[in-house]
């Protein structure tokens, strides 16, 4: 009878774990694993014929200039969009930290595009900047010269810069927020009785506290603008002139349009090895942070 | 007085600073929403006046039903597409969450560090093998493709935040129930799952958003087949005639529009519940 219990445990256990994990082994894991496969041969995606080349897709991708500006390209737009986010998310956290009458509807104000899909938010911008978009159409009306926001290969990647920041800015504000919200009252009550001023509370009480919003805010970001991909897809395809060309583009444009599957997968390996890293290294470098600040 | 103007002026600064800002958040939509009532000539002329007098709905009208975008097609397929990812991830998930949150020694150390990995994983590594890996199955260009998929790819994230919150549900309540004769399913269905409400909720708007807004997979597997979502759809209808700003922004209405609603609706789930999963991971 016990025996029997523990054998029918045994088997509901295994109804509750197996179908998730079997899912993701066998989809995600997997296709992994056959990434790294294809990515040592030559092949189309079609034909038989599969030829085993070794790492020269690897070695191919390193030495081919499209690749190395499309790293570029993503490392301009991650380095700067989180940087800049990070500054602007965290001066509107602390306006909105001082609760008023808007303070609701400014925060739904922010976080709004971060619900709208990036297809829209970049047809919505190409339809604003593009050459004879709206605003080009009013700059002209004033008799101003008109800016070539998505067309101009010095302007297009500032442009698409300009909206991954617009775009990502209240998620990071509303993270802010949260922290400076878990922030106890007493400790600035204590520090204004010892006479700190504004900017000595900021440094001494709000910003050591905030490290561990800085950590998620910095990561998710990082990590985020290594895959950003749709706004670029549907305002400037990489163009002008591969100015805008990320990684992800660059992927696309190999994989899915000229079909070529194995020196294709090379690449999103080498983008996987990229954002593993990066994540790691970030998280270890601002955990310690967060220790040396509280600690 | 001076005093008192000290305190005022930061005060001014900084609503000021702040309807600024929430200006420029507010403008592109409002631009999109306004001028999809406008005729074309219209938009030229005042592209920021709200159209008393010349409003038409001619735009939403035309582009409501073309050769390559249906806007109650794209909407119907969209919402199946969320509903069926939605209950099929949340139940799956939490019952490994369970198993997962339970146990945490041996195998099944290994596979929540598995899972974990997948947190990483950057979507283009899936996309060339699971091509083939679907065309094997015969799921290739299928919604039932695409939900599979889906649920793979959400496993990690909601595994995570579930099984975070399982672990703060006492193991006590599955003793006593154990005590009582309950094997593991009776306990997770009637006891456990429950009590996951508020991840639930939080992983579930996750998941809508997400979903609702993803662009690259939807694009991947159903290629130019019949199938189109939202974002494929009007990726779709808009590619062709970009230049046209009516038809661009009345197809735009009907793609924010039901997120706007939703968000209007209940804001603050959504605010609570995808700012709580992300500091979580």
């Amino acid at each position: 009878m016990k025996l029997r219990n523990y054998a029918d445990k045994k088997i509901q256990n295994l109804i509750l774990f197996a179908p998730g994990f079997v899912i993701y082994v066998g989809l995600i894991i997997f296709s992994i694993f056959l990434c790294f496969y294809y990515s040592f041969f030559d092949w189309d995606g079609i034909s038989r014929s599969m030829d085993f080349v070794g790492f020269t897709n690897y070695i191919r991708a390193l030495k081919n200039e499209a690749f190395r500006n499309s790293i570029e390209n993503t490392f301009y737009f991650a380095i700067f969009g989180t940087v800049i986010v990070n500054i602007v998310a965290l001066i509107l956290a602390v306006f909105l930290n001082n609760k008023g009458k808007l303070t609701y509807f400014y925060r739904a104000a922010f976080f709004f595009p971060q619900l709208i899909s990036l297809v829209a938010v970049g047809f919505i911008f190409k339809g604003l900047l593009s050459y004879i978009g709206i605003l080009n159409t009013m700059l002209e009306t004033f008799g101003i010269q008109k800016i070539n926001f998505i067309g101009d290969p010095n302007l297009a990647p500032v442009t698409v810069l300009v909206i991954s920041i617009w775009q990502t800015t209240g998620f990071g504000t509303v993270l802010y927020l949260a922290g400076l919200q878990a922030i106890p009252n007493d400790l600035y009550e204590a520090a204004k009785i010892d006479g700190a001023n504004a900017w000595i509370q900021f440094k001494a009480i709000t910003f050591p506290w905030l490290a561990p919003s800085f950590t998620a805010v910095t990561i998710f970001l990082f990590t985020g603008y290594m895959k950003i991909f749709d706004i670029i897809f549907v305002m400037t395809g990489g163009g002008p002139a591969g100015t805008t060309e990320s990684i992800t583009i660059h992927f696309m444009k190999i994989g899915f349009n000229q079909f070529r599957i194995s020196y294709a997968s090379a690449i999103a390996i080498y983008m996987m090895i990229l954002v593993m890293v990066i994540a790691l290294i970030l998280t270890n470098i601002l955990r310690k942070r967060e220790e040396n600040l509280i600690g | 007085m001076k005093l008192k103007r000290n305190k005022l002026t930061p005060a001014i600064i900084r609503n000021l600073l702040l309807l600024l800002t929430a200006f420029i958040y507010i403008v592109p939509f409002y631009i999109a929403v306004v001028n999809a009532f406008k005729k074309e000539k219209d938009i030229f002329t005042s592209p920021l006046g709200i159209p008393f007098k010349n409003l038409t709905m001619d735009n939403l009208v035309r582009n409501f039903n073309s050769p390559n975008f249906n806007v109650l097609k794209a909407y119907f397929f969209t919402i199946c597409l969320v509903i069926v990812t939605l209950i099929l991830v949340t139940v799956i998930s939490s019952m490994l969450s369970y198993i997962l949150s339970r146990n945490r020694t041996g195998f099944y150390k290994v596979a929540y560090m598995l899972l974990l990995a997948g947190l990483l994983i950057p979507i283009q590594v899936i996309l060339i093998p699971i091509i083939q890996i679907l065309k094997t199955i015969n799921l290739m260009l299928t919604a039932p493709g695409l939900i599979l998929l889906y649920i793979a790819w959400y496993m990690p994230f909601t595994t995570f935040v579930l099984t975070g919150y399982i672990s703060t549900i006492s193991p006590q309540l599955d003793e006593s129930a154990k005590m009582d004769g309950a094997g593991p399913l009776l306990i997770f269905f009637r006891i456990i799952l429950p009590l996951m409400k508020p991840a639930l909720t939080s992983v579930a708007i996750f998941i809508m958003v997400w979903t609702w807004n993803d662009f690259i997979t939807p694009l991947v597997i159903f290629g130019s087949s019949k199938y189109y979502t939202v974002t494929t759809g009007i990726y779709r209808a808009i590619g062709q005639y970009t230049q046209k700003w009516d038809d661009v922004f009345a197809i735009l209405f009907y793609a924010i529009t039901p997120m706007a609603i939703c968000y209007l609706w209940m804001q603050k789930y959504f605010i609570s519940g995808l700012t709580a999963g992300s500091v979580k991971s």
